[in-house]
């Protein structure tokens, strides 16, 4: 018996609302793991070259790992992916919560939900049962309201994942949400679903998870939380979560500031952890399986009402009150509220904003196109106004809905160089002018500028900051294998950096709940290999991609940090190459960063056109 | 007189990887400790004296219990 996996893949055609099950093809899960693996390999089987993101053509994958849903630490997590609007790329973001472990209670390792639907549905998985229903009276209704619905039409056991107002609208930067607060947040996988017209998925199971080998399994899950809650920081990241690290990121000067002008950020102390935990925070938040619960749950009052909210995480902080300049955690917590009922992404839209109101600082935009609204920065009013317009998609909204890339090709004149994006989406919170390796994740991120991938800014702090190496390159190119491990293998990486966790209890813990031995170096094997796969997924798609999509914004490269540590540093174009020939001869890539026959052979991969 | 290091997270585990006593011939602030030990300063996101968080500028006097917390990654 090969444990871990139910051995079941549900497949949803919404145009024609066929629904069907089939075997998991077990060759692919040796080779690709899961969650992310599985999404990789099956998009760029089943999807033909130049499909409209957000056509019926596209499809939307909901996958988990072998070892989501198991009772080891921080076993939760899942992953939706398809071609990504905002990038025409492959594109995949993950969630905590209970998803993923429902998914497998009701027998299933995947979804592929294929076709559109021609009027609103939500899907309901409630075991072997699986049935389409309308959506008519969901439609229109902000995340929060739907899943409170939801919970109350089909019960509190369901666990439940919708798209707002911005995914009914294909909004780019679009969010799939879940459990009032845990998002595929990143490559508008929203507006995939809502292109589908698939308001929401509810899934209910009662099946077993099999195991090989219960007693060694029991032994190493056991040792994992008494490893991750003896760490030393497991009760700050508990008490403060995410945002622990604000004061930090702003000492190294990388916290994204106006726009990622520069890394420092006046009001940080308005908007850091103690602050935030003394001033919003409700109660702590776990997803499942989890000791560490570092999710908070927030409350603020804002114009004489309440607004409840999951966070802000450290990203949100960064994008809405670093880069918008806002002047404490009030503003950041009510705009966090706002983006994520109208389902839309904390990052991008905080990237987008900022934008914006530099454009319209710089004279690119004036109050014409802005409808009259007076764009600046630290005002939570216009923030929450612009969020709103681009979630309907009115006025300026509507092409700022598209995207920085796009708006800036839209907006003309010198534009572009604000956009701070790679690919098409846009940078997440860690301002990279005098952080070499970080830049070098954020350019070579396979779905576009994500810290997920890659966090390899502690790198340049041991390293030195100035320095330009190959080993910085081979630290990235290292990391972009470790994280999307646990991203396949379906488990929560708060475990590793963070609580210290020794990587080898995965390649245990796999191998004990498989059946199936094997490595971590197998492991790190599983995720370079969809790494490349991805990788052909974009030549697939453009086919002069290469070196040229994966240079950072002008701005890190062009224009010096202008305040705090960070004061007068840039990475020149010249050093970004010399970056680029290390990580992709480490690659195994050509000159021109494709990989070559030799390593798609190491790897078993082939090129599908 | 002597503080005791412990550290968490496997930032700075590999300067650190089990806890330990460390001599200090007069009082020093953390910051001065940390360089003492190698570890970059921009590598502890906290500190944690004897259960308080504290800053790097704390002055060390000997007895301590000096726990070093790294930075983690956003969500």
């Amino acid at each position: 018996m090969v444990g871990g996996y139910m051995n079941k893949v549900l497949r949803i055609n919404l145009s024609s609302g066929d629904i069907r099950t089939e075997p998991l093809d077990m060759e692919m899960a040796r080779k690709f793991l899961g969650g992310r693996g599985f999404a990789s390999c099956i998009l760029y089987r089943e999807l033909k070259k130049g499909v409209d993101p957000l056509g019926p053509e596209n499809k939307l994958v909901m996958a988990s790992g072998p070892l989501s849903g198991l009772f080891h630490p921080c076993s939760s997590k899942i992953t939706f992916a398809a071609k990504s609007p905002l990038t025409g790329l492959y594109g995949d973001s993950n969630m905590g919560g209970h998803m993923a472990s429902e998914l497998k209670y009701a027998g299933y390792d995947m979804v592929i939900f294929e076709g559109a639907a021609d009027k609103p549905v939500y899907i309901v998985i409630d075991d072997d049962k699986v049935e389409i229903r309308d959506a008519s009276h969901l439609w229109g209704k902000g995340t929060i309201e739907t899943e409170k619905l939801l919970k109350e039409e089909l019960g509190e056991d369901f666990q439940i994942a919708v798209i707002g107002p911005a995914g009914e609208n294909l909004v780019k930067v679009a969010i799939i949400r879940h459990d009032f607060g845990r998002e595929s947040g990143r490559t508008g996988i929203g507006a995939v679903m809502g292109s589908k017209k698939i308001k929401a998925i509810a899934v209910r199971g009662t099946k077993s998870i099999p195991v090989a080998d219960f007693d060694e399994y029991l032994k190493i899950g056991k040792e994992m939380f008494k490893s991750v809650m003896a760490s030393e920081v497991f009760p700050e990241l508990q008490r403060y979560g995410t945002p622990m690290v604000v004061d930090w990121v702003n000492e190294i000067g990388a916290f994204p500031t106006k726009n990622f002008s520069t890394g420092y950020h006046e009001k940080h102390k308005e908007m850091n952890g103690p602050t935030m935990r003394e001033r919003v925070v409700v109660h702590d938040k776990a997803c499942g399986f989890c000791p560490i619960a570092c999710g908070k749950y927030s409350v603020v009052e804002y114009n004489g009402k309440k607004y409840y909210v999951e966070g802000p995480e450290y990203e949100t902080i960064g994008m809405i009150g670093g880069s918008n300049t806002m002047p404490s955690i009030y503003e950041v917590t009510y705009g966090n509220y706002v983006c994520d009922d109208l389902g839309l992404d904390t990052i991008s839209t905080g990237g987008i904003i900022a934008f914006a109101t530099e454009c319209y600082e710089k004279g690119i935009i004036t109050k014409e196109d802005t409808g009259g609204l007076e764009l600046k920065w630290g005002d939570i009013d216009v923030f929450v106004k612009l969020a709103e317009m681009i979630a309907k998609r009115e006025g300026i909204g509507d092409i700022l809905a598209e995207g920085t890339r796009k708006a800036a090709e839209r907006f003309g004149k010198d534009a572009i160089r604000f956009a701070m994006q790679v690919k098409g989406m846009e940078i997440s919170a860690y301002e990279s002018h005098w952080a070499p390796s970080m830049l070098l994740a954020y350019a070579t991120c396979d779905i576009g500028a994500h810290h997920n991938r890659a966090w390899a800014i502690t790198y340049d702090i041991e390293v030195g900051r100035d320095k330009i190496s190959k080993d910085k390159a081979e630290k990235v190119v290292y990391l972009q294998h470790v994280r999307p491990m646990f991203d396949a293998l379906g488990v929560c990486r708060f475990t590793w950096v963070e609580c210290g966790i020794d990587l080898e209890y995965y390649a245990k813990l796999y191998s004990a709940v498989t059946g199936w031995e094997t490595s971590l170096d197998e492991l790190l094997k599983a995720a370079e290999r969809a790494w490349n796969q991805n990788r052909l997924f974009a030549i697939r798609e453009i086919p002069d991609f290469g070196r040229k999509y994966d240079y950072p914004p002008a701005r890190w490269m062009e224009e010096p940090a202008t305040s705090g540590p960070s004061k007068g540093k840039l990475v020149p174009k010249e050093d970004v190459d010399k970056l680029l020939d290390f990580y992709y001869e480490i690659r195994g890539w050509d000159k021109n960063g494709r990989p070559t026959p030799e390593k798609l052979k190491e790897l078993g991969l082939e090129v599908i056109e | 007189m002597y503080v005791t290091v412990r550290t968490g997270g496997s930032l700075l585990r590999k300067y650190v990887p089990q806890p330990k006593e460390v001599e200090l011939q007069t009082p020093v602030t953390v910051k001065e400790l940390l360089a003492d030990l190698g570890i970059p300063d921009g590598l502890v996101a906290a500190v944690v004296i004897n259960g308080e968080k504290s800053a790097k500028n704390y002055l060390l006097k000997g007895g301590e219990e000096v726990v070093l917390i790294p930075p983690i990654t956003g969500g």
